[in-house]
């Protein structure tokens, strides 16, 4: 690494600063419950979900691209598909522990052994919890096969389909939960599916893409294929974002067409701070960017529109979640304000503070002794 | 076995007794109610007038927080009941979400914490609520509880899991009406078996023309509104431009 010491000394002390901050807020959660957050019976899902969210599909986005090159033979990602891979464990991991850190108490916990001995097939949460277990349990599988070298053997190959489909399927069963909540139309029912594919991929693509030119930057040699790579990925990510304000305005016309008294929630937040961000920040200017074939190559531009694409993506799912409980249902809205106004405790910022920093600790540890950069050799 | 209720507008005055016997009944926590009321205000001033639509739980036919449910806490009882185990909760919420009455609310907080905490309001001169607790001999639960209630269920249901209306089910166990129907002054609640074609609610459902929350949605409430409050008249007219 050609980093100087001082910039890897900050850069530990920042992560370790993060992680403890981050354990702070989770063991204050699980022993003193989710009081703690600003989350109650109206806005009952809040930031640490939001997390959940972000995090899951972003893990979904990454397995897509890191299996590319071993299941459809996409050699040209061969430089950063094993990164793809290490990144889509890392922020897995972050997702299940935000929605982990969602559920309440220690008490509460120890009840998820109920999934296994007292399951409900009709559940989408219950598909969900299996499938993601599942999922977790073969990105792990499928990065030891890459780690190993073992790309394209039997079980290299295994590893990556198995994880590419239940990637797939558990980016379903997300979409179901949201999808079959009947009572509330602000969150989009099935139309959030479309709206997670192409976010999840936008996300994954902005999280490669970012790690990617932010390795190269402190790496003293420049790898070539990766470089080319990159390109692609700018590319793709352009792509995506196309499809992403699609979509988006798909939901606003929708709101509107609608009418109805549960899109109100939606149309509230229009006027938010996660709305823009995620509009302006996530998805037009980072288009804008990418629209040009020469700022598809350059470093700096890569690295501003993957940082916008991962922060608007972050609002967005704050917004979606807001946009379905943001208003008060039925009793609820009984000596109620028309609308919630839900700013996250410092707590719910720590989740999030903690898997952000153990994320970028994996990464960071990873890149440093795992060679992320490694590809099989007849790439 | 099927249970429901009728809930007859024109009897309600919106006093709340029910409200409050509920709590009573359930030993629930501050800011936890199974049973509420909507106060609808129709008209504008001058000509406006306001009527209450008292609500609890539908034990829907269709539930959707039983249908969600990923571990079964939330599950269907005998006569209809929706009922909810909190042993078996996972705190995930999805109930609240798919609930469209908006009737199942999470203990965000530990219940009834004020009858363990040990602070006084004035040093010297108050006592705590753990100290009255023990002084009443329940310590750290309130003084006031029912035991009755935990027969089905755990009396105070912990932090982190769901809770709702059981039609008091552990009341009609004993033979015995869920108590808000038992504590309405105004009789305006009427519980029964919808299988029996003779029970009161058969014989109300019949008479009049019931409506039920959010129909639309198909969940199949098992909670029947009739009639409405209006003690108004006006001057017999055709109308006109």
């Amino acid at each position: 690494m050609a980093a100087s010491k001082t910039f890897t000394r900050a850069w530990t002390l920042l992560l370790i600063l993060g992680l403890a901050l981050g354990l702070f807020a989770a063991l204050t959660t699980i022993i003193a419950g989710l009081g703690v957050y600003n989350t109650r019976d109206v806005v009952f899902w809040g930031l640490p979900m939001a997390g959940y969210l972000f995090f899951g599909l972003t893990a979904a986005g990454l397995t897509l691209l890191s299996s590319l090159p071993t299941v459809f033979g996409a050699k040209h990602l061969y430089p950063v598909a094993k990164r793809a891979a290490l990144l889509a464990f890392a922020t897995l991991l972050a997702g299940l522990m935000c929605k982990g850190l969602d559920l309440g108490p220690i008490s509460t916990l120890t009840n998820l052994i109920w999934i296994a001995f007292s399951p409900n097939l009709t559940s989408p949460i219950w598909w969900m919890a299996i499938l993601y277990g599942f999922y977790f349990a073969f990105v792990v599988f499928k990065f030891l096969t890459m780690h190993q070298g073992k790309w394209h053997r039997a079980e290299g190959v295994f590893a990556a389909i198995g994880a590419l489909l239940l990637s797939f399927f558990s980016y379903l069963s997300l979409s179901v939960v949201f999808g079959t909540v009947q009572a509330r139309l602000g969150f989009f029912g099935f139309t959030l599916g479309l709206y997670f594919l192409v976010t999840a991929l936008a996300s994954g693509l902005a999280a490669l893409l970012l790690s990617s030119v932010i390795n190269d930057s402190l790496k003293a040699g420049k790898n070539e294929g990766e470089i080319r790579a990159r390109g692609d990925l700018s590319l793709y990510l352009g792509i995506a974002l196309g499809a992403t304000l699609v979509v988006f305005l798909l939901r606003v016309i929708r709101a509107f067409a609608a009418e109805t008294e549960q899109m109100a929630g939606f149309v509230h937040m229009m006027t938010s701070l996660s709305f823009n961000v995620e509009l302006i920040a996530g998805i037009l200017i980072p288009l804008a960017i990418l629209a040009f074939a020469a700022l598809r190559k350059n470093a700096a531009a890569q690295l501003a529109a993957a940082v916008l694409v991962l922060v608007g993506m972050f609002a967005g799912r704050f917004e979606q979640l807001l946009s379905g409980n943001v208003k008060p249902m039925g009793v609820q809205a009984e000596g109620a304000p028309q609308f919630i106004h839900y700013v996250p405790s410092i707590y719910e910022w720590g989740i999030i503070l903690l898997v952000l920093s153990l994320v970028l600790t994996i990464y960071t540890l990873a890149e440093r002794y795992l060679d992320l950069g490694a590809a099989p050799e007849e790439a | 076995m099927k249970y429901a209720m009728v809930i007859d507008l024109q009897r309600c005055v919106g006093c709340g007794a029910c409200i409050i016997a509920c709590k009573n009944e359930n030993n629930l926590t501050e800011g936890i109610s199974w049973s509420y009321k909507i106060t609808e205000t129709v008209g504008t001033f001058p000509n406006v007038r306001f009527h209450y639509i008292p609500t609890l739980c539908n034990h829907c036919a269709y539930a959707p927080c039983v249908r969600g449910c990923p571990t079964r806490a939330m599950h269907k009882a005998e006569g209809g009941i929706t009922m909810h185990d909190p042993n078996k909760c996972i705190g995930c919420r999805y109930c609240i979400a798919n609930c469209p009455y908006g009737v199942i609310s999470y203990n965000w907080e530990e219940p009834h914490q004020q009858w363990r905490q040990k602070k006084v309001l004035i040093k010297d001169c108050t006592t705590s609520g753990a100290e009255q607790a023990s002084a009443y001999g329940t310590p750290r639960r309130p003084p006031y509880e029912n035991p009755e209630r935990g027969t089905t269920l755990p009396a105070e249901r912990p932090m982190g899991v769901v809770e709702k209306c059981t039609f008091c089910d552990h009341r009609l166990m004993r033979g015995l009406l869920p108590y808000c129907v038992e504590a309405c002054p105004a009789d305006a609640r009427i519980f029964g078996d919808l299988d029996d074609p003779k029970s009161e609610v058969s014989k109300l459902i019949g008479k009049y023309r019931p409506y039920r929350l959010k129909e639309h949605l198909g969940t199949e409430p098992k909670i029947y509104y009739i009639r409405s409050f209006n003690p108004g008249t006006y001057t017999q007219t055709k109308g006109g431009f």
